[in-house]
């Protein structure tokens, strides 16, 4: 199935039925030839959905082809779960295209709005933790699910500002999303990490209150550090905060999908690969313990 | 003066579309950001409520014009970094995006730069150039990731045309400009500095092949028919057009098919053309659908 035959599956599923596909990167455009090329050995590769979807020419040529031999997950940026204005149809008539005919292991977006009033800003804009965000949101998965005619995976977003008026946490939100709309988690533990110090929480009490069988997948990334706050910047390799949180997350909810995100400074693919390979042993260990636990 | 969309509040806070926009708001605009604005989020010691909504947007301000260089490098090239920032600035402000991707950012672009340009009454030719330009970049873009014709059946060619109408590939465009903006835009792309663009009007046809955008120019009957065939007109009507002979333009049409440019004739077919050794292809149908 995947290009080089390398097939990391961890010998169990993944939250609610999907596969747990192992260690994957994300696709960039600037790699699309090389990938061709070569088939490296990765596991699976992660797209956004939004640099495909209206693609006719050489980057839709060359997914396709790439689909045919790996396993493909498609991310998103412009869904707008959390506005407040009327979902797209045609967006979800053009992403559910999309996945169908490659096919998409699962489809992804963050817990975020994008834009209102017809506008996109391409930001991922924080939403309130309100009960009036909680039921908007739970609203508007089913929608999406229903459009989509699968489950939908949702990721934390790192994020800078909170709002005065939120009624719970930003993990309290998303276990009660989980459980009203039937949606699954895309943990971010970058994304958690980078909120954790803008906003002064405990990252490991964050991912100790989500609801564990409910993650299907992990992005692993890097961050700038600018002394009073953080940014989600994914052109690094991964801290070793990020990686500490990576073996909590692990431990708590099992070898998971995982995936690493690198966008800008972008390096050769083989160093990608190479930063990738550093979350194996953390699956490994847990592998060992969770056989240990089942022999 | 604070202009900032005004909120309504419940008892349990205020109405959630009504942060949006005014979050939005102060995301988008320019200038100091307002109470109104920064007054429902929450700040720390290390960082205000306004330094917060700041972050917002520097990052949505730098994305957007990193896409704009992105999109448009050769014209980054002639006007230089900041020039180029004022223009990208200036359309950003009056068009925001509204557009699930970013490649489709630039859509107005041209207008923009075309209703904004400073000389009166279109006088100045570097005015021209630096549009077409803009133009050439954001035309060059739909062509290379657009629908083309490279999963299709090669066409059988433009037999049995008298009188009728050429289906053209979709991945054909001409463009009019008032100067060699392929040739800078390719050497631009190539690593290299080209020398300013002075006035030389040319035709241009881009079309793409086995996934590579080609650009070639034509002279200007054969353009002119060629553009009379993209703007849905008969094979006779844009002979007419583009005042060729008939062989002449039949040459065009026959060259134009080998180059993948026109994909079949939809006449209607002659009788027992199906089982005809010269059959006209059927109408070209895209493949991608999602468009």
């Amino acid at each position: 199935m995947t290009g080089g035959g390398h097939g990391t599956g961890h010998g169990h599923g993944g939250a609610a039925g999907l596969p747990d596909l192992g260690l994957g990167l994300g696709l960039r455009t600037p790699h699309l030839a090389y990938v061709l090329a070569e088939w490296p050995e990765v596991d699976w590769f992660e797209i956004i959905s939004e640099n495909f979807m209206d693609s006719g020419g050489y980057p839709r040529h060359a997914l396709d082809r790439i689909a045919e031999r790996y396993p493909v997950v498609m991310h998103g940026v412009s869904l707008s779960i959390g506005g407040s204005d009327p979902l797209d149809p045609d967006y979800l008539a053009r992403l559910r295209a999309l996945a169908d005919a490659l096919p998409a292991a699962w489809v992804s977006d963050h817990v975020c709005w994008t834009g209102v009033a017809g506008m996109n800003t391409h930001e991922l804009l924080p939403i309130p933790f309100t009960e009036e965000s909680l039921r908007h949101v739970a609203r508007r998965v089913e929608v999406v699910q229903d459009a989509l005619r699968r489950p939908l995976v949702l990721e934390n977003p790192s994020t800078y500002a909170s709002f005065t008026h939120s009624t719970m946490t930003e993990a309290e939100f998303l276990g009660r999303l989980c459980e009203e709309s039937g949606c699954l988690l895309l943990l971010d533990v970058n994304n958690v990490a980078v909120s954790a110090f803008n906003h002064g929480f405990d990252p490991g009490e964050y991912l100790r209150a989500l609801p564990h069988d409910r993650i299907a997948q992990i992005h692993i990334a890097g961050h700038a550090d600018h002394g009073t706050h953080k940014i989600d910047t994914h052109d690094r390799p991964v801290s070793e905060a990020v990686w500490d949180l990576y073996a909590q997350a692990i431990a708590l909810a099992g070898p998971t999908a995982t995936l690493l995100e690198w966008d800008d400074a972008l390096p050769a693919f083989p160093d990608l690969l190479a930063e990738l390979a550093k979350a194996r042993p953390y699956l490994e260990a847990e592998d060992g313990v969770t056989a240990a636990a089942h022999g | 003066m604070d202009d900032t969309p005004h909120a309504p509040t419940r008892k349990d806070g205020p109405v959630l579309a009504d942060v949006q926009h005014r979050f939005q708001y102060a995301v988008l605009a320019s200038g100091a950001l307002s109470d109104q604005a920064t007054a429902m989020l929450a700040g720390t010691a290390e960082l205000s409520a306004a330094q917060r909504l700041g972050i917002y947007r520097n990052g949505c301000r730098t994305r957007l014009l990193e896409t704009m260089e992105h999109l448009h490098p050769a014209l980054r090239s002639l006007l230089g970094d900041d020039l180029f920032r004022d223009f990208a600035s200036g359309y950003l402000d009056a068009h925001p995006s509204r557009s699930s991707t970013l490649a489709r950012l630039d859509e107005g672009f041209v207008d923009y730069l075309t209703a904004e340009r400073p000389d009166p009454g279109g006088s100045e030719a570097w005015v021209d150039i630096l549009i077409d330009l803009a133009r050439y970049e954001r035309v060059f873009a739909e062509v290379y990731d657009g629908p083309g014709t490279e999963r299709d059946a090669p066409s059988t060619g433009p037999q049995a045309l008298d009188g009728g109408r050429v289906v053209m590939a979709p991945c054909v465009r001409s463009l009019r400009v008032g100067a060699a903006v392929h040739e800078y835009h390719a050497a631009v792309r190539g690593g290299t500095t080209p020398p300013p663009l002075t006035p030389r009007p040319t035709r241009l046809v881009l079309w793409r092949r086995d996934y590579r955008v080609r650009v070639t120019a034509l002279a200007p009957q054969a353009h002119d028919l060629l553009e009379a065939l993209l703007a849905g007109a008969t094979f006779d009507e844009a002979r007419a057009a583009s005042s060729l002979e008939p062989a002449a333009a039949w040459a065009h049409l026959r060259a134009w098919t080998a180059s993948g440019w026109i994909r079949a004739s939809a006449e209607p077919a002659p009788p027992n053309a199906s089982s005809a050794p010269n059959a006209p292809s059927a109408p070209f149908t895209p493949q991608e659908s999602m468009q």
